[in-house]
């Protein structure tokens, strides 16, 4: 019961698509709290959930990266 | 080792490499149990898949279950890793109870396809798969409502992948893909689609039949006097394979789950349980005594490099990167920070960052080098190659 209320708050978190992705580095710019680049310059996404500070940003660099290659996902919600 | 029941065994029956007759099949394991029966069964059992990935069985048949849409069930038998044979060997001498457990989960799923997806080298395991069901047909076993297809899985290592299997069976190419989707969602020609493992469908066939799939398939190699598939408790321990295996004692390292498997240290690792150690595909590989660890796996690290799809940058610009470096390292021209340099680059490559789990098996293999050969890491890095890199 506890789980399930718990499962219903809704969090968000940065992922990469890697196939898309061409290594640009704009998302590491924008939200460096959660990506970091790769000695050859890929993105590596903390998959810790994003706070309401950093929402924004990662909302930001969802919609800018070049390639289309970043997602927010969606966690926590019923599918 | 443990006692299991010879009716709870796949390879349990006759020991020849040929195929075993549908006449004989049945008479030593009764009819084909029923669909739901099966999938009852695997669920109480907590049945895994043998593939690699280890995901349970049940809730996976549940998500197709649980989809819109005419299922397909894709039987995986490309068994691309060089060092697994298990596939083929129960393809080849079992295929009765592959077709028993795929059958099963056809009718559950009401699916209108099977898809058998075998690798394109191994024509022995196809032949047999498509003998035994001619066998079916031509006895009065009549396969209703599902369509029956079999197709060529391309020699590649990723090819096996259960996303790139999904693929070459819509006709596209043996390449991996962003997930989400997953096939239970979107899977061939985007229909939902139950992917296994040959060895898994045949375990649920007999935990259909009332057993526990308390067994799974290994296949020895290597440095070993006994190299072959055998069959042994899902937890055995690592020694009892290599005693089994009549190993060198000699030797000093053992490979568990094939190419982008585990190091593991022959001395230290007997007692390990192999579903402690992660089987992966089952592959149990010795060392040839002499060798050096890190030659041997700057090998396996050019060979999965090579075998890289190339669609996502951290696999295709890293795994020659490190191939490289621990190739300096083994043979000759290491600089002083590589042990550093291949430490990060094990954990920059792992933690899903390609869409399909092949640099993750990259860096675990290398990781583990690191680990088991970290003596002959300080004394490449100071002294050079050793002896046992350069020979062979």
């Amino acid at each position: 019961m506890a789980d399930a209320a718990r499962g219903r708050r809704i969090s968000y978190r940065l992922r990469v698509n890697p196939i898309r992705c061409d290594g640009s580095g704009l998302c590491a710019e924008l939200v460096p709290e959660r990506i970091r680049l790769d000695d050859w310059g890929y993105p590596v996404a903390d998959p810790t959930p994003l706070g309401p500070d950093l929402l924004p940003l990662a909302e930001r660099a969802v919609r800018d990266c070049p390639r289309l290659a970043l997602l927010l996902e969606i966690q926590g919600r019923e599918r | 080792m443990s006692a299991v029941a010879t009716g709870e065994r796949l390879l349990a029956g006759p020991t020849a490499w040929v195929a075993e007759s549908l006449a004989e099949h049945r008479r030593r394991l009764g009819a084909a149990p029923a669909g739901n029966q099966v999938l009852e069964a695997i669920e109480v059992a907590g049945l895994r898949g043998r593939g690699g990935a280890e995901f349970p069985a049940g809730p996976k048949w549940r998500a197709v279950a649980g989809r819109r849409g005419t299922p397909v069930v894709l039987v995986n038998g490309a068994e691309a890793d060089p060092l697994s044979l298990k596939d083929r060997t129960l393809l080849v001498m079992r295929p009765h109870l592959v077709w028993d457990g795929t059958l099963a989960a056809a009718e559950v799923l009401g699916a209108a396809e099977v898809v058998v997806y075998i690798g394109r080298d191994h024509a022995d395991a196809r032949q047999a798969m498509a003998a035994a069901m001619a066998e079916r047909r031509a006895s009065g076993d009549i396969v209703r409502r599902v369509s029956i297809r079999f197709v060529a899985a391309p020699a590649s290592y990723v090819a096996g992948e259960e996303t790139a299997a999904v693929r070459v069976a819509g006709g596209g190419p043996p390449l991996p893909t962003f997930r989400p989707p997953r096939p239970f969602e979107r899977g061939v020609r985007g229909r939902p689609t139950l992917v296994h493992n040959v060895e898994t469908l045949a375990a649920a066939a007999l935990a259909g039949r009332g057993a526990g799939a308390t067994t799974r398939l290994f296949t020895l190699g290597g440095a070993v006097g006994r190299p072959g598939v055998t069959e042994a408790p899902i937890a055995a321990s690592l020694g009892e394979l290599l005693e089994r295996a009549g190993a060198d004692r000699s030797s000093a390292a053992v490979l568990v789950g094939g190419c982008s498997g585990t190091w593991v240290p022959l001395l230290q690792g007997r007692e390990l349980g192999l579903d402690q150690l992660g089987a992966g595909c089952g592959s149990v590989h010795v060392m040839e005594p002499g060798r050096c660890g890190l030659a041997v796996t700057a090998g396996i690290l050019a060979f999965l490099a090579e075998q890289s799809a190339g669609q996502c940058g951290p696999c295709r610009v890293g795994l020659p990167a490190v191939a490289r470096v621990l190739h300096r390292v083994a043979l000759g021209g290491a600089r002083a920070d590589d042990g550093r340099l291949l430490s990060r680059w094990a954990s920059q490559l792992s933690g899903r960052r390609g869409a399909c789990a092949h640099p993750d098996g990259a860096a675990r293999v290398l990781a583990s080098a690191l680990r088991v050969f970290a003596d002959d890491l300080r004394r490449h890095l100071h002294r050079g190659p050793c002896p046992g890199a350069l020979d062979g």
